[in-house]
């Protein structure tokens, strides 16, 4: 079913191209800015508006969290969707693609290696930006587990893989990369502002963000996540299949 | 006899326009067949079928006896392609690009390092084969497109306008690397440079906006044309006198007249010769050149593309 040479390619184009840097820079840079502004942040405000008075009770390592949870959903995952959007429309427009699949890699295989591979980064980069979290979190606040930890990062981790399956969807369906991000940013967008209807975020896998910020605020929303993150899961397998359908059957 | 490719009625319609209007093609295994028309005739459109890239919209394709079906396909171990634009990654080397497709075919690693040295060897990029891709000239990278299409050890191999974006030199070098491949493996290619196809082709194909023109091996082509023409050289005196003396007889069709030079379209070609014999040597006319004129690919692919 699936090729493992293909699947060996695509890791390895990720480690010989920018891609990887790019990622784990950004991935990197904002797990370790998390704790340390949540940390600082008071001490930083006031010393740029000492002239007005306000006080903030003293941080603990639930704001490192809110910090992790707001910048991992926004900007990390952004630019990694926008990567991701690439994989195979690029691979159409240079024309790799034929030499490719005229070999013994099927069209399904084809697809599932990317998505394994667009999983595998995912979840390397999940993995090292909770570490630093964790780690930093630790150093700064000699604290870091709170109740509804566990299954908030797990409704962040199956928000980073529909969002890694839906953009090697979005990159199955358009001929060029920038009509492929722009469209994935779209989603992206779309799905954001749909949080706003608070009642429906336990259906929509970007409403995970939300929840586990409520989840920081004491109120306990376990049961939402639960339905947040089977949301997720089902609509990860639901595009895997019509990823791996729409592939079979498109003229290339 | 076996075919290679075989066609029957091939249709390709994109939004009702016919790119590929029943085409039957039928290829004898072990032949170097050119696919020749304009641009935008269908023969991408044709080549991205037979591999089994786009759907057709009707009829029926067989590839070694075996019938290809969309989105099924089990031709891929004997089938080699070069698309038109080949992409590579160029952060590979050739090298490690052709094991990359070795491993492809899961063919194993004892085998496939020899055989990579020997193919890159065939098209001329053993002293590059340690080079970044993205470093090659287009040539290069045509040549790497042959090996990559090779390295299966493939029955047949689609190339399509393999030479057609390469300066003389890489054109030369690829058509080369054809050639060597003569009975070895079929080789279908698309192209519109006809020099080419004259040099390589066993068999050819014309097809102009999906409709096949004329098919057969180039000696029968050229025999079929009914070009019947002669080419005198001579000084512009005999030329002028060479004219009053036959103009009036039967076998002419028409006479065109330059200032050192005739060509003759005449009806009967034996009776034209006899005649301009005696012409010549009773009047102790000069001659500097009189030749048949024989018709080129060129000629016959402008007429048949030209008339359809």
């Amino acid at each position: 079913m699936i090729n493992f040479s293909f699947l060996k390619k695509e890791l390895m184009e990720m480690i010989r191209t920018p891609k990887l840097i790019i990622i784990a820079t950004v991935f990197v840079f904002f797990s370790l800015i998390g704790p340390l502004s949540a940390k600082y942040m008071n001490e930083l405000i006031e010393m740029f508006a000492s002239d007005i008075e306000i006080s903030f009770p003293d941080p603990t390592h639930l704001q490192s969290w809110e910090q992790f949870f707001s910048n991992f959903t926004s900007i990390s995952m952004i630019v990694f969707l926008i990567l991701i959007t690439g994989t195979v429309v690029s691979e159409k427009a240079k024309g790799s693609v034929y030499l490719v699949l005229t070999k013994n890699v099927t069209r399904t295989s084809f697809i599932l290696c990317k998505i394994i591979a667009g999983f595998m980064l995912f979840t390397a980069m999940f993995l090292i930006s909770v570490l630093i979290t964790w780690y930093y979190t630790w150093i700064l606040f000699d604290n870091v587990v709170y109740d509804g930890l566990w299954i908030s990062l797990l409704s962040i981790y199956t928000l980073g893989l529909f969002f890694t399956i839906a953009a090697v969807l979005i990159s199955i369906l358009f001929k060029t990369t920038t009509h492929a991000a722009l469209v994935a940013f779209g989603a992206y967008a779309l799905l954001n502002i749909l949080t706003i209807l608070t009642d429906l975020n336990r259906f929509n896998p970007a409403g995970s963000a939300t929840l586990s910020m409520r989840m920081l605020t004491g109120d306990d929303v376990t049961g939402s996540i639960i339905t947040n993150v089977i949301t997720s899961i089902v609509l990860t397998v639901v595009l895997i299949i019509t990823s791996t359908h729409i592939f079979k059957k498109q003229e290339l | 006899m076996i075919l290679a490719v075989k066609t029957y009625d091939l249709v390709k319609d994109f939004n009702g326009i016919k790119a590929v209007d029943q085409l039957n093609l039928r290829v004898p295994e072990g032949a170097i067949y050119g696919f020749l028309g304009p641009n935008g005739s269908g023969k991408t459109t044709t080549l991205k079928m037979l591999t089994g890239m786009t759907q057709p919209t009707s009829g029926t394709i067989e590839i070694l006896g075996e019938p290809l079906l969309f989105g099924k396909q089990k031709i891929q171990d004997n089938i080699g392609f070069l698309p038109d634009v080949p992409g590579f990654y160029d952060w590979m080397t050739a090298y490690s690009f052709l094991i990359f497709c070795g491993e492809l075919f899961h063919i194993p690693t004892s085998i496939l390092k020899g055989r990579v040295t020997s193919l890159l060897k065939t098209v001329g990029l053993a002293k590059s084969s340690k080079k970044k891709i993205g470093t090659f000239s287009r040539g290069m990278k045509q040549r790497l497109g042959i090996a990559q299409a090779l390295i299966n050890e493939p029955k047949v191999i689609f190339l399509d306008e393999p030479v057609s974006a390469l300066d003389p030199q890489g054109r030369k070098e690829v058509i080369d690397i054809i050639q060597s491949l003569k009975g070895k493996v079929t080789v279908f290619f698309s192209t519109h440079i006809l020099s080419d196809v004259e040099r390589v082709c066993d068999r050819v194909v014309i097809i102009n906006e999906g409709v096949i023109l004329l098919e057969d091996t180039i000696e029968n082509i050229k025999a079929m044309s009914d070009t019947h023409e002669i080419e005198i050289e001579s000084d512009g005196v005999s030329i002028k006198l060479l004219n009053e003396l036959i103009k009036e007889e039967k076998y002419l069709i028409s006479i065109e007249l330059n200032h050192q030079a005739m060509t003759l379209n005449v009806d009967d070609l034996d009776v034209a010769r006899l005649n301009l014999n005696k012409v010549i040597h009773e009047n102790k006319i000069m001659i500097k050149k009189i030749m048949i004129k024989e018709p080129t690919l060129e000629d016959i692919y402008m007429k048949v593309v030209k008339q359809a």
